[in-house]
């Protein structure tokens, strides 16, 4: 598990991350959202040890990070801007990577630059920028680390190449518990990769919670009264986040399961009710409202 | 799973993403070196060794193949520039990741110790340098051998060069190296290294202006320019030994210790150093007032330095001129803080941060320059007491018209380096209280200067000398001191100390070299000799040389400084001997030329040169001259312009205005003037004139008229000779010729 506690880094005058709590399960893909500027590199770049935090301790596997290299084994780093020797071609970075990570399977990372087209003998500054970040994750991926941390990795990559890449996550996933964080500033990108997902806005974290529950956790409903009675009937006993009432519609979105919502609403008189599912877009702009913030205008791009 | 690689696959690795390095090495030492090495070699042609040399030629073949083996395999300057700039390129190329977020983004988050990938670094550095450097000097060797000059230079010599070079190889190394831990830019690293480099020396050229400028008694050693926390300057210090140095060892150790200390500073800020310090122009927050400090103040004063100059107030500035200087160090001060700051942030807007550091800077640069301005520590005139002196190095300037030094490997010397090296009067007291009375002589006629009350005399002459003190604690005092030569008291003095044997014998090259020796190393086409009265030259042999060199010196321990006094020279001798291999530059071929003054008195040599026939002093002027031009430049008006001002003499420009100068021509053949005045003119005349100046303000020619003699033999001297009057010696009727 990877362990944020607390961690504030300031860059002279700049609070980068402040007071960031976060924890990242084995076995899943965190997907840690945020704007240019929110702080979502330099908690990737402390995850990886490349910087050390002001305050607060970063852990994996209960181990701290910095400058320790049985930690740093656990980890590759993907960063937005990946990094290949002059003049290297894909295998003299496997080579170089192998003695660094004595897991790089060289069978797979041979096998995935054929799928993915990726000519190993040619020289990598000849490569388009999509094509190396393909290669940078394929040897994330193949370094036989625990965890993958890509920072705005996806950026570039055609539709294409990032369903295969999602799918040899998946793969990874199952095969030997890889676990990615993938750092975006685009909703859009995680949505349907990520299965927990850390919000980070202006250096703290606005919200970090499962995808899963936050979809079964939130519900929107429209309905029309019989009455005022039956209104606050509802408004009192379910938590209700948001409601956009037109005439004597009202939109609701509650915190809860299906269930719990479809009961509250059979116990009092309603002259219609329905229960409607909610994008992640919708959650997060719901969730992030209730916080004071317009989502749409943080991520949406 | 292994948690590291081992140290080896680090140390390929990094030096397989070193290869350009790599490349630059081994065209510096390979092609460059070696290449050069071969072709000097083989440029040596046997047919024109055995033209110049004769049946020396093997030996002289072997000298020269030494020289060039000096040069190429040994602690040489060529070889010393490929370190200094295999040290920068290794230094940058290890560590320059640290100025790359990229970069440093990729090696530090890969499972590798901090600690593990600075040594790993540091040994590709070491291998970069040293591989090329061994394998060029295996061939440099091989080379010799193949050619047959094996025996010129010897592994053990070429191990000590290679290791002397390797300390001066990891200083440069570990100064850049420090220099990039602590900046974030490739630009600020060499602006850091060139400041950690120079800013000793700088300092040190700041100070010896401050002393040229406003001190009346500094003297500057030229050892002082060379700096002591460098390693090029340690490395000086180890090849090129000085007797009263500390000693290549000390040297040795002290560049060792350089080294291991710059390394720990450079390794402690290292693994402190953060990574989000890429970019940035420090990569410490708490070195940017130091360093700005540390630049503007010496700008400060460098500034105060320059405006007194302009204001040419260097002796006394009015209240105004003070006012002046402190408002341009001020402004100097804002100007360097600010562009210091700018350039730190790399942002203009930023440049006036840090006011406060205005203040400090403007006011430490000021007091540094009115502290040696009004001399407020006393340094200058500061006499060392003789119980705190072990011995004393006194050189009086020009005096006996020694102008040349050289060691006893008749190589040249600094006086300074000659004082140092041979000169150990014991008995201070004397020296400590001509220094005494000469300061304080020399401080009445600046006062009188500076009041408007000085009027010319002659007897109130001044000469300079160069002192340094050997103290008991260790230290060099330098000093210049004007010397009342014609003070009774300081007569007194000089005669005691320039009498003394321990003067005499460090003061003239010729007694603490065997000349003997000297003279059958130098070839004989090389060995031009000759004794002349300035008139009538002879040529020496080198066997007459040699004996005129021992009657010379037998000469010298009988030849008091009084007696010198009243004596005029009688001629000199000048021969050049064939120089050694220069111990530092490793120069090709040199020579140290001598000329020293026979005096009448001088019984030995006049004697041996009148027994070969080469005693001038009986040719007689009258009787070769066939015209004699004489010309009165009439300084009298000059003086009296300088005595109006109050002024020694007057600068030239000035001077220039009030030359009226007086020629007359007197001919042998001329009825008109009779046979009579010319004999007497001529009688009258010395053709040596090595009595125009005479430190010791003894007996000496009347520089105001000088005779241009033309000769009857026109075949050997075609041209006019200078020759000149005694003073108070002149015959009448030539000054009323040459009256104005």
């Amino acid at each position: 598990m990877i362990s944020v506690n607390r961690v504030t880094k300031e860059f002279d005058d700049i609070t980068a991350v402040n007071n960031v709590s976060v924890s990242v399960d084995e076995g899943s893909v965190f997907g840690l959202l945020g704007t240019n500027g929110a702080g979502k590199s330099t908690l990737l770049r402390m995850i990886a040890g490349v910087i050390r935090p002001d305050l607060g301790e970063i852990r994996i596997d209960d181990m701290k990070v910095y400058d320790n290299p049985k930690a740093k084994s656990r980890i590759f780093f993907v960063s937005d801007t990946p990094y290949f020797f002059d003049n290297a071609t894909p295998v003299d970075m496997q080579i170089f990577l192998s003695n660094q990570y004595p897991a790089f399977d060289t069978v797979k990372y041979a096998g995935y630059l054929k799928t993915f087209g990726l000519e190993p003998d040619r020289k990598i500054n000849t490569y388009s920028k999509g094509m190396k970040r393909q290669l940078a994750l394929l040897l994330g991926i193949c370094s036989g680390t625990k965890y993958l941390l890509c920072d705005e990795s996806f950026d570039g990559l055609d539709p294409v190449m990032r369903q295969g890449v999602k799918s040899i996550f998946a793969k990874e996933m199952d095969e030997r518990g890889l676990t990615p964080v993938i750092a975006s500033h685009n909703l859009r990108e995680l949505e349907d990769i990520c299965d927990h997902v850390g919000l980070l806005h202006r250096g703290g974290v606005l919200l970090s919670k499962d995808l899963e529950d936050m979809k079964l956790n939130i519900q929107r409903v429209q309905c029309v009264f019989s009455s005022e009675e039956d209104e606050k009937k509802i408004e009192d006993g379910l938590s209700v986040v948001k409601d956009d009432k037109s005439g004597s519609l009202h939109v609701y979105t509650v915190r809860g399961t299906r269930e719990e919502t479809e009961k509250a609403f059979k116990e009092v008189n309603t002259v219609f009710y329905e229960v409607l599912p909610l994008s992640l877009e919708e959650i997060f702009i719901s969730e992030t409202e209730v916080a004071g913030y317009d989502i749409k205008k943080l991520i949406m791009g | 799973m292994t948690l590291r690689s081992s140290s080896w696959v680090d140390l390929t690795e990094n030096n397989k993403r070193r290869l350009w390095q790599w490349c630059i090495s081994l065209f510096l030492f390979m092609l460059c070196n070696t290449v050069i090495f071969l072709v000097l070699i083989m440029s040596m042609d046997e047919t024109r060794y055995v033209a110049d040399f004769g049946s020396r030629a093997a030996e002289m073949m072997m000298r020269d193949a030494r020289k060039y083996a000096v040069a190429m395999i040994g602690a040489s300057a060529f070889r010393i520039i490929i370190t200094t700039v295999m040290a920068v390129l290794a230094a940058y190329g290890g560590y320059a990741y640290l100025n790359d977020r990229i970069k440093l983004d990729f090696y530090e988050s890969i499972p590798q110790k901090k600690s593990n990938r600075f040594s790993t670094i540091w040994v590709s550095g070491l291998l970069i340098y040293s591989g090329p450097y061994i394998f060029s000097t295996l061939l440099c060797f091989a080379i010799l051998n193949a050619t047959g000059y094996g025996a010129a230079y010897s592994m053990e010599e070429a191990l000590i060069a290679f290791c002397q070079l390797l300390l001066y190889f990891i200083g440069v190394y570990h100064l850049y190296m420090l220099a990039m831990m602590l900046t974030g830019t490739a630009f600020a690293g060499g602006c850091v290294f060139l400041v950690l480099s120079l800013y000793e020396p700088a300092v040190r050229a700041l100070v010896s202006m401050l002393k040229y400028t406003f001190y009346k008694y500094s003297y500057i050693l030229d050892s002082f320019y060379i700096p002591v926390a460098s390693p090029y300057g340690l490395l000086i210090n180890i090849l090129n030994p000085k007797p009263y140095g500390r000693g290549p060892a000390v040297y040795t150790a002290a560049l060792t210790v350089f080294d291991l200390v710059v390394l720990i500073l450079a390794f402690i800020l290292y693994m402190n150093r953060k990574s989000e310090a890429a970019g940035k122009t420090l990569a410490f927050k708490l070195t940017a007032v130091p360093v700005k400090l540390l630049i503007s103040i010496p700008a400060v004063t460098f500034t105060g330095i320059a405006v007194a100059e302009v204001l040419d107030r260097s002796r006394e500035l009015t209240v105004s001129d003070i006012g002046l200087i402190i408002i341009i160090c001020i402004i100097a001060s804002i100007v360097a803080c600010s562009i210091i700051q700018a350039v730190f942030e790399l942002d203009i807007k930023a440049a006036f941060r840090g006011k406060g550091q205005w203040v400090v800077c403007a006011l430490a640069g000021l007091l540094i320059f009115f502290g040696f301005k009004y001399d407020l520590l006393n340094i200058d005139r500061y006499v060392p007491s003789a119980n705190n002196v072990e011995s004393v190095v006194f050189i009086p300037n020009g005096y006996e018209d020694i102008y040349s030094w050289m060691d006893d490997e008749h190589e040249n010397m600094s006086e300074d380096e000659f004082g140092l090296t041979y000169m150990f009067i014991t008995d201070v007291q004397d020296v400590c209280n001509l220094h005494r009375l000469s300061v304080t002589k020399y401080d009445e006629l600046v006062k009188m200067i500076d009041d408007y009350e000085y009027e010319y005399d002659e007897d109130r002459r001044f000469s300079t000398a160069t002192l340094i003190y050997r103290m008991k604690n260790g230290c060099l005092i330098p000093r210049t001191v004007y010397v009342p030569v014609r003070d009774d008291n300081a007569r007194l003095l000089l005669d005691k100390i320039m009498s003394g044997s321990e003067f005499v014998k460090g003061y003239y090259p010729l007694l603490s070299l065997d000349t003997d020796r000297a003279i059958d190393e130098t070839p004989i086409n090389e060995l031009n000799a000759s004794y002349s009265d300035g008139l009538h030259t002879q040529a020496l042999t080198g066997e007459e040389l040699k004996e005129l060199m021992r009657m010379y010196k037998k000469d010298l321990a009988d030849f008091s400084y009084s007696k010198r006094l009243e004596e005029l020279p009688l001629g000199y001798l000048d021969f050049c001997l064939s120089g050694g291999e220069s111990r530092f530059a490793r120069t090709y071929y040199g020579s140290s030329c001598i000329n020293i003054t026979i005096y009448s008195g001088m019984e030995n040599c006049v004697s041996y040169l009148h027994d070969k026939g080469y005693d001038f002093s009986d040719m007689h002027l009258e009787e070769e001259a066939a015209q004699i031009i004489i010309t009165n430049y009439h300084n009298e008006e000059q003086d009296a312009r300088a005595k109006e001002l109050g002024v020694p003499y007057l600068e030239q420009e000035e001077a220039e205005e009030f030359i009226k100068s007086v020629t007359y021509e007197y001919d042998a053949d001329s009825e008109d003037d009779g046979m009579n005045d010319f004999a007497r003119v001529a009688a009258a005349l010395h053709p040596c004139d090595r009595g125009t100046y005479r430190w010791d303000g003894g007996r000496s020619y009347d520089t105001r008229y000088e005779a241009l003699v033309y000769m009857k033999n026109k075949k050997d001297t075609p041209y006019g000779v200078s020759c000149y009057f005694v003073e108070d010696e002149i015959p009448e009727f030539v000054m009323e010729d040459l009256s104005l």
